[in-house]
């Protein structure tokens, strides 16, 4: 393709209907939000919704959590494959399957997928994905940290016509809701993914209505087109070279730490991540599915190479993934993957981030807290003697800082990107039976750096339900995330439980499943994001903001930045000379 | 605020007629409209002076001129004067608000810096936090707690009060909020809290939560009441000094403040609640489209203002006139009040027009603003802007924007787009210009949709109404575009809100937790918690000198579906609620789920979270006097012709241009023409109408 991309349609014309398309989007979105009845969906806005093109490449993406999104391209490809062209006008396709033909991320992310017609013609797609609260398997809630295959994490929906030509299937709805543990949110949930589906076809037909279906052809062709020609022109002005990144997590309940490793190779106006050095795949659930490492390795090339691109898959076309069957990368059947999105995800994401900062320094980001809602709690409500599974969204460890940029404290792992809300503690006491004692920015959990990382937090609640089990799903409680350029990690996670019985402390950072008593209390202490960037030259004056607000203590202010005050209370001076002298003594015992 | 006339003036030529005055200050200009107690309007303009009150006082004593009375004359026969203000929303989106102290539930301190974790603008990686307007030294923590049902868990340690209170006041703040986990179901600790603040530091602007945004989410609730905090001494000292000013001057009655949920209220109670203030001002878009639209005969109306740097849009149905959401935003910080539903958008003449990294064209939302302006102000703008593109394409006439007061400079404008659009994109100066017009029309048209075919309603039902100077200007094509058939576009334009807040009712809102399930409610509570509503409603009102005739309450509730977390806001019969009302109440839920989100769930039981109260006091009612018709032939008003762009031709045409002033009610012009107006300028392209009806305001025909 010439690198010069000459539009077959009037530049205006086509920046309205762009403008029209991320509308329908957010339209798509707000009907998500607002009918949902999980706080995964309704509260952490855990969910994706887009638009496609005829051919499954997506063309409008707005309002969604980029580790839902990017690979509801690459299913609804699949299904156009998986079902031979075999597409009927009222068709509604359900999918949650990672290994029929690559659609689904986990069992978790159910994704609605609905063909357009347009007279006839199938003409565009309009999905949506959202976590599902509960998938049968062993586990209430889908993350079963014991799972040696797919089976025990709970139920695969290989691509089923939901709606057949119209007829919608209630005998397979109900069976699907028959598998799963909270039916009554998931039927509401359900019912919201498909309000979305619809108010996207009805507003994507009006606009083929008011254009003219060869217009909008053209119309979606220039700006999958454009905006792949603006990717490659940018990956060509990049040297070519070869560059390499990993990120090492805890593991899983069987073992560990694994690597993610990735070879980036940038050639003319292409990039390949080549991820086969990464470790074999593994026994328990944080391997990943092709679909999810095509989502997550192509967000570490959207947020700096494109990121001011039109968010389409033209901008994926000039990138190629290379996971080879076998490694932790691409798990095959039926190797489980239920914690993919967030650990494998933000591993792998971190690895091409860490790869491409020396490329694009300016545009680095050092690791999120390994995390992701951190835990998952299940039992009875006794105020309504109903069922729950939670995931504890409050409990988010704080975001990687950026070139020229502090993290974001409590945005959760980096797969997210900072898009989820964390929760409200009125919220979760009124969902579910626990009396939350704390919920503040944890201190000092930052990774230093010149730019440091966002902070962590320390959420406690005490259990006033029935008897239930707490499955701790986080990571980061052994190997920490390192910082770039520089840039230090941030320190571990931390998390205990303390028996009601006995006052006992338990370590709930081991990888098991926790029986959880009435009156128990859970404590969480997240971790922060690491820095980018020498420490030591970090402003000691923006260092002393951070120890006004309580965000450093005096003492790493000391031993992370080596900043001195001469007041070492509020309003704390900077002892400018005897930092500069003690900055200088810290330089030369590293270079020793 | 209602009162005995002041003296009779029998030797004033104005006898004894008596006034009510809206003052509009906006960012550059002060509008005011005053009306008579025959109803006869008179209008006056003042550019916004730096201390905001020498300005308004210049504006009154312009319309003073007017009607050839003195200043303290026109105020000692003024009996309202209603005002808007953006001293909140500037103290907020400039930072020169109190500093503020915030108590909180010990070990919750964190709740406004955590901000729910959430970032904005994901991709953009180096986007970074907006500024806490609470330190972390000022943020302490108070032994207290309440539990998800208003049980008392730990009872509010008072000592710990105390010894914050002189923290606090050690560090010098100038108000206190607090926000306590819960404090809707329970506000006693609040309550009690906020006595010992004020004993402990008397005078320190004091607000509590569970006054200012009793509404479940701790974070929204507190961010509200840090906002109220931040903004009140500020607006306090402001109203204050307004409040005496006015007096001196002989206005003898209480000044009265618009509020964002649209209705007005004395400035003492908006010291209270400042942070209701925000959006004062363009709140009034819901009773002006209301006010016009109820002139022209039309009910269902979209109001479109158009000023220098933002473009505003409302939308007023017939049977629930405007929506009033219950949450929004103002420069990233979290607000949980009523406001009247606008939507703003960063589009009006000064937005900027560029070329992003694909070559596309974009307009906005970044804007030249009135300093340095667009290019054809000649003050240093070296960006092509709307404004420009609209001298370019012939429809403003450089030397009469804004009556002539302000001279434009064409080539200036037209060099700035050859260079920085035109060129680039390979086509001619007049393209471009016309291009750049139809971008940000699309924006407008986009931002429309937003708060119309998203809440389900067609434009194509409604009628437009037009406000700010450049509104008369780009209406007719974002009309065409949303098919909207008619729009009413007032000759005063610019002072749009001004007429608004002169129709606006007082009003003030309530709200109380109440969580129940439909089929369980305790009708006995829901009863007895709307009468406590409407008793303090009420006694609100009766304060402010609302006659009892005048006084109304409208109740709703907030119901969604168990088991889900966002709700639809349902309306509620008045009077004693009975068995009878309960079915009645749910199937309006169902309907109004229905139509917002085209699903209801019929076996799904529903539940109410809220109960609302709006308190309302009636003001006299502005209407238009009638005109004496014309000869319906506009030839009289023809002042000259120019060539003016029309996408229909392609190319620049000889267009008849029109006075403004000597058009009649009954003229008739077939597009394309222009009509200038002092304040405004009104595009009518080919196959267009519009004429003047019988209240002075332009009705456009557009077809669709």
């Amino acid at each position: 393709m010439s690198k010069e991309y000459e539009l077959r349609i009037d530049p205006v014309k086509l920046s309205i209907i762009q403008h029209r398309l991320d509308m329908i989007t957010e339209e798509m979105a707000t009907t998500m939000l607002r009918t949902a009845r999980s706080t995964v969906a309704a509260s952490a806005k855990d969910y994706s919704v887009c638009v496609l093109d005829s051919g499954g490449w997506l063309v409008a993406v707005k309002e969604s959590l980029p580790c839902l999104l990017w690979g509801v391209g690459l299913a609804t490809r699949n299904v156009i494959e998986y079902f031979k062209g075999e597409i009927s006008p009222g068709d509604l396709i359900l999918v949650n399957d990672p290994y029929t033909i690559r659609c689904g991320s986990h069992l978790n992310d159910w994704a609605f997928i609905l063909p357009v017609f347009y007279k006839d013609e199938l003409v565009f797609w309009t999905a949506n994905r959202l976590h599902q609260l509960d998938i049968g398997g062993n586990v209430p809630g889908g993350y079963n940290i014991f799972a040696t295959d797919i089976h025990q994490e709970g139920i695969r929906i290989p691509p089923v016509k939901i709606c057949d030509a119209g007829v919608f299937r209630t005998d397979v709805f109900e069976l699907l809701l028959a598998n799963v543990r909270v039916p009554t949110q998931q039927r509401g949930d359900l019912m919201a993914m498909i309000g979305a589906a619809r108010t996207g076809e009805k507003r994507i037909l009006e606009l083929i209505e008011k254009n003219g279906m060869d217009f909008m052809k053209l119309a979606t062709e220039d700006l999958l087109n454009s905006t792949e020609a603006a990717m490659r022109a940018r990956i060509e002005k990049l040297p070519d070279g070869i560059h390499r990144g990993e990120t090492t997590i805890d593991g899983d309940a069987f073992g560990g730490p694994y690597t993610f490793r990735v070879k980036l190779i940038i050639e003319g106006d292409e990039i390949t991540l080549d991820f086969s050095e990464s470790d074999p795949q593994v026994k328990g659930f944080v391997n990943s599915s092709y679909n999810n490492t095509y989502t997550h390795a192509f967000i570490g090339l959207v947020t700096n190479v494109g990121h001011d691109l039109p968010h389409n898959e033209g901008m994926l076309k000039p990138l190629k993934l290379i996971a080879p069957e076998g490694t932790i990368v691409n798990a095959t059947y039926p190797r489980p993957v239920g914690r993919c999105t967030v650990v494998a995800g933000a591993a792998i994401l971190q690895a091409v981030w860490r790869a491409m900062a020396p490329v694009m320094p300016e545009r680095s980001t050092a690791a999120y807290s390994m995390g992701g809602a951190y835990l998952e709690t299940a039992g009875r409500d006794p105020r309504t003697d109903e069922p729950y599974t939670c995931l504890h969204f409050p409990a988010a460890g704080g975001g990687g800082a950026n070139w020229g940029c502090d993290g974001w404290h409590s945005v959760d792992s980096a797969n997210t990107l900072g898009s989820l809300y964390s929760g409200d503690v009125e919220i979760y006491e009124f969902k579910y039976p626990y009396f939350i004692t704390r919920l503040s920015l944890n201190q000092d959990s930052a990774g230093a750096g010149k730019w440091r990382g966002g902070l962590g937090v320390d959420y406690r609640w005490i259990n006033e339900g029935s008897e239930g089990i707490l499955i701790p799903v986080g990571d980061q409680h052994k190997v920490p995330q390192p910082g770039i350029l520089g840039g230090k990690a941030a320190p571990l996670n931390r998390s205990y439980l303390i028996r009601a019985s006995d006052n006992s402390k338990v370590d709930i950072t081991r990888k098991e499943i926790f029986e959880l008593h009435p009156g128990d209390m859970v404590v969480i202490q997240t971790t922060g994001g690491a820095g980018v960037g020498d420490p030591l030259e970090r402003d000691p004056d923006v260092v002393k903001e951070d120890v006004i607000q309580e965000r450093v203590t005096p003492g790493k202010a000391k031993e992370y930045y080596g900043v001195l005050f001469t007041v070492d209370r509020w309003p704390y001076d900077v002892d400018y000379e005897g930092t500069e002298r003690y900055r200088d003594e810290l330089r030369k015992k590293r270079n020793q | 605020m209602q009162g005995n006339p002041s003296g009779n003036k029998k030797d004033s030529p104005r006898g004894d007629s008596w006034y009510r005055i809206a003052v509009d200050v906006g960012g550059t200009f002060t509008d005011l409209m005053a009306v008579d107690n025959k109803g006869n309007i008179t209008v006056s303009k003042t550019p916004t002076t730096r201390d905001i009150i020498s300005g308004l006082l210049n504006a009154i004593d312009k319309a003073a001129g007017e009607l050839e009375l003195g200043l303290d004359d026109l105020l000692g026969r003024t009996r309202a004067i209603v005002h808007g203000t953006t001293i909140a929303t500037n103290a907020i989106v400039t930072y020169s608000g109190a500093k503020v102290g915030l108590l909180t539930t010990k070990n919750f301190e964190d709740i406004l810096e955590i901000r729910k974790g959430h970032k904005e603008d994901i991709y953009n990686l180096t986007l970074a936090p907006p500024p806490v307007l609470v330190p972390k030294y000022l943020r302490l923590g108070i032994e207290e707690r309440v539990k998800w049902n208003g049980e008392v868990h730990t009872r509010l340690n008072e000592g710990d009060v105390v010894r914050a209170v002189n923290k606090l006041k050690e560090f010098g703040v100038e108000s206190v909020a607090v926000c306590y986990l819960w404090s809707f179901m329970h506000p006693e600790h609040e309550k009690r809290t906020a006595e010992i603040v004020r004993r402990e530091y008397p005078g320190v602007y004091t607000c509590i939560s569970s006054d200012i945004a009793p509404l479940i989410r701790e974070y929204e609730r507190t961010s509200t009441t840090v906002l109220n905090a931040y903004v009140g001494p500020t607006l306090a000292g402001y109203l204050e000094k307004l409040q005496q000013i006015l007096s001196d001057h002989g206005y003898k009655y209480e000044l009265l403040v618009m509020q964002a949920n649209g209705g007005i209220t004395t400035a003492k109670i908006a010291m209270e609640k400042a942070v209701n203030t925000v959006n004062s001002g363009i709140a009034a878009h819901a009773t002006s489209g209301t006010l016009y639209g109820d002139a022209a005969g039309y009910k269902n109306i979209i109001t479109l203002e158009m000023g220098g740097t933002t473009f505003e849009v409302c939308l007023i149905t017939k049977d629930r006139g405007a929506t009033v959401r219950t949450a929004g935003e103002i420069n990233r910080y979290h607000l949980s009040i009523p406001m009247i539903d606008l939507h703003t958008i960063g589009a009006g003449g000064g937005s900027i027009a560029w070329l992003d990294p694909l070559g596309l064209l974009r307009v906005g939302p970044r804007s030249a603003a009135a300093d340095p302006g667009p290019a054809c102000y000649h003050k240093g703008g070296e960006e092509p802007t709307v404004t420009d593109a609209d001298i370019v394409l012939g429809y403003l006439n450089p030397d009469y924007f804004c009556g002539g007061e302000i001279k434009l400079d064409a080539e200036a404008a037209r060099k700035v787009i050859k260079e920085k659009i035109a060129d680039p994109l390979g086509r001619d100066v007049a393209q471009a210009a016309s291009d750049i017009y139809n971008v940000i029309n699309s924006s407008m048209m986009d931002a429309t949709r937003v708060i119309t075919i998203q809440r389900g309603e067609d434009p194509g039902e409604y009628v437009a109404v037009v406000g700010g100077g450049a509104g008369p200007v780009h209406v007719a094509r974002i009309a065409a575009g949303l098919k909207i058939p008619v729009a009413i576009i007032p000759k005063t334009s610019s002072a749009f809100c001004a007429a608004g807040m002169l129709a606006s009712d007082i009003k003030h809102d309530f709200a109380l937790a109440y969580a129940c399930r439909t089929a369980s409610l305790d009708l006995e509570k829901m009863n007895k918690l709307y009468r406590e509503m409407e008793m303090k409603g009420d006694s609100t009102l009766a304060e402010e000198g609302v006659p009892e005739s005048d006084r109304y309450f409208i109740r709703s509730a907030d119901m969604r579906y168990v088991g889900q977390i966002r709700e639809v806001e349902v309306e509620v019969p008045g009077g004693r609620l009975t068995k009878k009302e309960i079915p009645v109440i749910e199937e309006g839920f169902h309907q109004r789920h229905e139509k917002l989100y085209s699903h209801r769930v019929m076996e799904n039981p529903t539940e109410i979270v809220d109960l609302r109260v709006i308190a309302g006091g009636r003001t006299p009612k502005l209407q238009f006097p009638e005109q004496r018709a014309g000869s319906k032939d506009p030839s009289r008003a023809l002042k000259t012709e120019r060539d003016v762009f029309w996408e229909e031709y392609g190319k620049h045409v000889k267009t008849p241009i029109y006075d403004g002033n000597k058009l009649k009610y009954g003229d008739l012009i077939r597009g394309p023409a222009v009509i200038e107006e002092r304040t405004t300028t009104v595009v009518v392209p080919p196959g267009y109408k519009i004429e003047v009806d019988i209240h002075d305001n332009y009705i456009m025909r557009i077809p669709v």
